[in-house]
């Protein structure tokens, strides 16, 4: 009786576990092909539209460009000066210093030749208190804010109060901007009045040539975690957000590049200074403040305009920011509860979120339940070893062919990577993602759930000895893949 | 069941397979092609180049440039972007000869079969070669009229811009009319047909007005684009026509229908500096507390100037407006012309003003300039 129980459960957990990758790669394979056909409509009509003299006249937008910095020194020089060399006509640059303690100021101080200014900073989203106020004498367009430290969601706010214009850029300070982003990223507001929040497409700046701020030459990464995030990357704007927004579901907008519309964002309360994740909990509150005050509005990705920046290239701090990510996740989901499953909230709230909810919050805890039982039931002889090996394979496939569908579609977008080693390289990487990297990357998502749980509101969780974290996850690297080796060797003998 | 999850299995690992290695396939090959298709325009781009210099020196002849073109007519949409190229950035006789260059039959003859053709990639093609090239674009405004009709916006709205070449002002009201009567255009679309619309010649601007007016009140055409028409006639300077717009400002019944309407004619008037518009404002404060009227308000009596418009600009920091309002209101108020500061009162400075507000716009623009009306 036990023996037919035991059967009928591996049975139900099987199709359980078959279920689940089956929807979730589904949905992204939908995604991939609402953003494919989205991207190719508006590359169509792109050609239509020569707006070159449009730009200067009173009928575009303005804009402010909020930069919050903390501990900087290295970066900042280089950054504020791409932003300088915007192509735009009536644009600020808001460096906002989160009481950095190294000397990202003195550094803004010297080289933009900083005085103090009575500029009026009216108190309408919350921050901690300023310190100072400062005008470049080289660059009239330049406001620098001196304040206590309050993280990146209070920086901003800071910068919004400051603010001028009637649209709202916020970049990260290890990111560039293409000359021209501001124009067509305004576009979409001039284009759409109930537009408030634009984001666009983020790409992975290590490896490629820049000079004095502006990019030079596109290339891939050198080191194999750079080259994995590029197909992540990929994967994650060009058809995770471009998807997203093509059917309303969209929920975050990068914080390394994302322009919103100042009195919407005033309206909804600024950013919230207490949540992880800035980036996504503004989008979500952005949606729910307008569709409970029934207001008309819009939220969009672009596919073309570009943000360059630079990501983790160690094990140690890639895995602090996806444990950062998915606290933010979590954050946002539990802050707004109320939307998930209710149908007021629309599509969001009855696929977007719930889809949030299950597959990529809750999804690390079922794609390690679902690794866990494999190896129980292979070890207690109730999974014959042909079934496991290919399921590792059949998901493998399927989650290569969203990879590769990226790598296809970023052809379609403006600035693909030139280098046909780098596209070989990239799609080399998709492959090799899934053995031992994928496992890692869940690993780091479920202690970030964890650690949510836990209450741990830090920015970034400091690694007490990082040259052992590194050492530890090539290790596991090493071993899955031997694992996985031995696996296939069983199960093709077997 | 197992064994009929490993056949479903096998089944789909074979079916990912295939697409898996297809989509690598192709994703290799594009590139290869793109990387192919940039060298080749390159070496091409060289080749054209030095053709295009020697005609330029007289070395080559027209003829033989015709010649050259009709015998490899792969190379006339590179020819047209390097030739267009020059003739942007030539002056004098140099860009003469461009131009005598690109009026070629077999240039317009070509473009003309593209927009001609059934597909809608080489339909914008040919729009985009007669957009570029406004003085031969007018000699076929009638082959691209029927262009406005299309079913594509984007054809509609390239059709537009093609025809804003011509002179005849009712040929470009009339693309701006079949533009506007299709809702799913944007309001960019709308603001960039009007950018072209403005001739140079002052002469015409009176009667392009009478046009423009005509679609404001058109009831064929959504009130947005409507609003986008009176904003953009502010925006481009249509001054003959600010009483005209205020009357309708004075006349448009303020229902909530009519909100952003009314906002955008403020908005439009304030851009034209037009005085009488601080009357309406006054009148509409009355009896308004929409934020779109009031922010659109704040705009006009900054843009207008004048000592009325910036004491009734001080109204707006009164605390009964919303406080994005009155930080509103402060900041136009920091930004006015300095010589504007000879207007300033402390008497403008309403009752309930938050007093922080007035302490920041005083130290911002300075005591003694806040000051210098007293």
């Amino acid at each position: 009786m036990n023996a037919i129980y035991s059967i009928i459960l591996v049975d139900l957990l099987t199709w359980l576990i078959l279920g689940y990758f089956f929807v979730i790669n589904t949905v992204y394979l939908v995604l991939l092909v609402v953003s494919f056909f989205s991207t190719r409509k508006l590359n169509k009509s792109r050609d239509a539209y020569e707006i070159t003299g449009l730009f200067d006249s009173d009928l575009y937008k303005s804009v402010s460009v909020l930069l919050p910095v903390y501990n900087e020194e290295e970066n900042i020089r280089s950054t504020v000066y791409s932003l300088i060399q915007l192509d735009f006509n009536d644009f600020e640059i808001i460096v906002i210093n989160d009481g950095s303690t190294d000397n990202t100021f003195e550094i803004l101080q010297k080289e933009f030749e900083l005085f103090p200014s009575e500029r009026f900073i009216p108190e309408i989203v919350p921050h901690k208190p300023l310190k100072g106020v400062y005008k470049s004498n080289l660059f009239p367009n330049l406001i620098v804010l001196d304040k206590e430290n309050g993280k990146k969601a209070d920086a901003l706010n800071a910068g919004v109060n400051a603010s001028r214009k009637d649209v709202i850029c916020n970049v990260d300070s290890d990111s560039w901007l293409e000359p021209d982003i501001l124009k067509k990223m305004l576009r979409a507001f001039v284009e759409d009045e109930t537009s408030i929040a634009v984001g666009g497409i983020v790409r992975i700046a290590n490896g490629s040539v820049f000079e004095r701020g502006r990019l030079k030459q596109i290339l891939s990464p050198n080191s194999f975690l750079g080259k994995i995030q590029v197909v992540e990357y990929l994967r994650s704007f060009l058809f995770g957000r471009i998807g997203w927004s093509s059917v309303d579901g969209l929920i975050i907008i990068s914080g390394a590049f994302a322009v919103f519309d100042r009195t919407a964002l005033i309206e909804t309360g600024g950013y919230n200074r207490e949540s992880i994740g800035e980036d996504i909990e503004i989008v979500v509150n952005m949606h729910q403040h307008f569709i409970e005050k029934g207001k008309p509005y819009s939220m969009c990705y672009l596919p073309e305009p570009v943000c360059w920046t630079k990501v983790p290239e160690s094990w140690d701090q890639l895995a602090a920011q996806r444990n950062r990510w998915q606290r933010g996740l979590a954050d946002t989901l539990f802050k707004h509860k109320k939307m998930i499953g209710n149908p007021n909230y629309g599509w969001l709230g009855m696929f977007s979120l719930p889809f949030h909810l299950f597959f990529e919050l809750l999804g690390p805890i079922l794609e390690l339940a679902s690794y866990l039982l494999f190896f129980t039931l292979m070890i207690t002889g109730l999974l014959n070893a042909e079934f496991a090996i290919l399921f590792i394979l059949f998901a493998v496939l399927y989650g290569l062919i969203l990879s590769v569908g990226s790598i296809l579609l970023d052809e379609l977008t403006y600035k693909p990577h030139t280098r046909l080693r780098d596209v070989f390289s990239i799609t080399i990487h998709a492959v090799f993602e899934n053995f031992g990297f994928r496992q890692l990357h869940f690993w780091w998502r479920l202690r970030g759930l964890f650690d949510y749980l836990r209450r741990n509101k830090e920015w970034n969780i400091k690694d007490p000895n990082p040259t052992l974290t590194n050492a530890l996850h090539w290790g596991w690297f090493a071993a899955f893949n031997l694992f996985f080796l031995s696996l296939l060797y069983y199960g093709m003998s077997a | 069941m197992a064994s009929q999850a490993i056949d479903l299995l096998w089944i789909g690992i074979w079916l990912l397979g295939c697409i898996t290695s297809i989509l690598i396939i192709v994703a290799i090959f594009t590139r290869s092609v793109k990387k192919w298709r940039a060298e080749r325009r390159e070496s091409r781009k060289k080749e054209y180049s030095t053709i295009l210099i020697g005609y330029l020196t007289g070395n080559i002849r027209m003829d033989k440039i015709e010649q050259f073109i009709e015998n490899h007519p792969d190379s006339i949409g590179l020819m047209f972007e390097l030739s267009n190229e020059l003739q942007n950035n030539l002056r004098g006789n140099d860009k003469q000869k461009i131009q005598k260059l690109l009026s070629l039959p077999v240039f317009i003859n070509h473009y003309i079969r593209l927009i001609e053709s059934r597909s809608d990639k080489k339909v914008l093609r040919g729009l985009i070669f007669f957009r570029e090239l406004e003085w031969l674009a007018r000699g076929h405004i009638q082959k691209i009229r029927p262009l406005l009709n299309h079913k594509e916006r984007y054809i509609v709205h390239a059709a537009a811009i093609a025809i804003m070449a011509s002179e005849d002002v009712k040929d470009r009201a009339y693309a701006l009319r079949s533009l506007c009567r299709n809702k799913d255009v944007t309001r960019l679309a709308v603001y960039e047909v009007l950018y072209r619309f403005r001739k140079r010649d002052k002469e015409q601007w009176l009667d392009e007005g009478k046009h423009l007016t005509l679609l404001i009140t058109d009831p064929d055409l959504p009130i947005s684009h409507r609003t986008s028409i009176a904003i953009a006639m502010g925006g481009m300077g249509y001054y003959y026509h600010a009483r005209y717009l205020l009357d309708l400002l004075r006349n448009t019944p303020l229902d909530d229908k009519n909100v952003p309407f009314i906002a955008g004619l403020i908005e439009s008037l304030g851009m034209l500096h037009h005085p009488e518009t601080i009357l309406e404002i006054q009148r509409l404060l009355l009896s308004v507390n929409s934020v779109l009227i009031l922010r659109a308000s704040i705009h006009a009596l900054a843009k207008i100037d004048g000592k009325e418009g910036i004491e009734l600009l001080f109204h707006f920091l009164s605390q009964k407006y919303d406080l994005q309002i009155q930080v509103e209101a402060a900041i136009h108020i920091i930004n006015i012309d300095i010589l504007a500061y000879e207007w300033i009162s402390e008497t403008f400075i309403p009752d309930d003003a938050n007093p922080e507000i007035i302490r920041q716009i005083k130290a911002e623009i300075g005591n003694e300039n806040f000051l210098a009306g007293v």
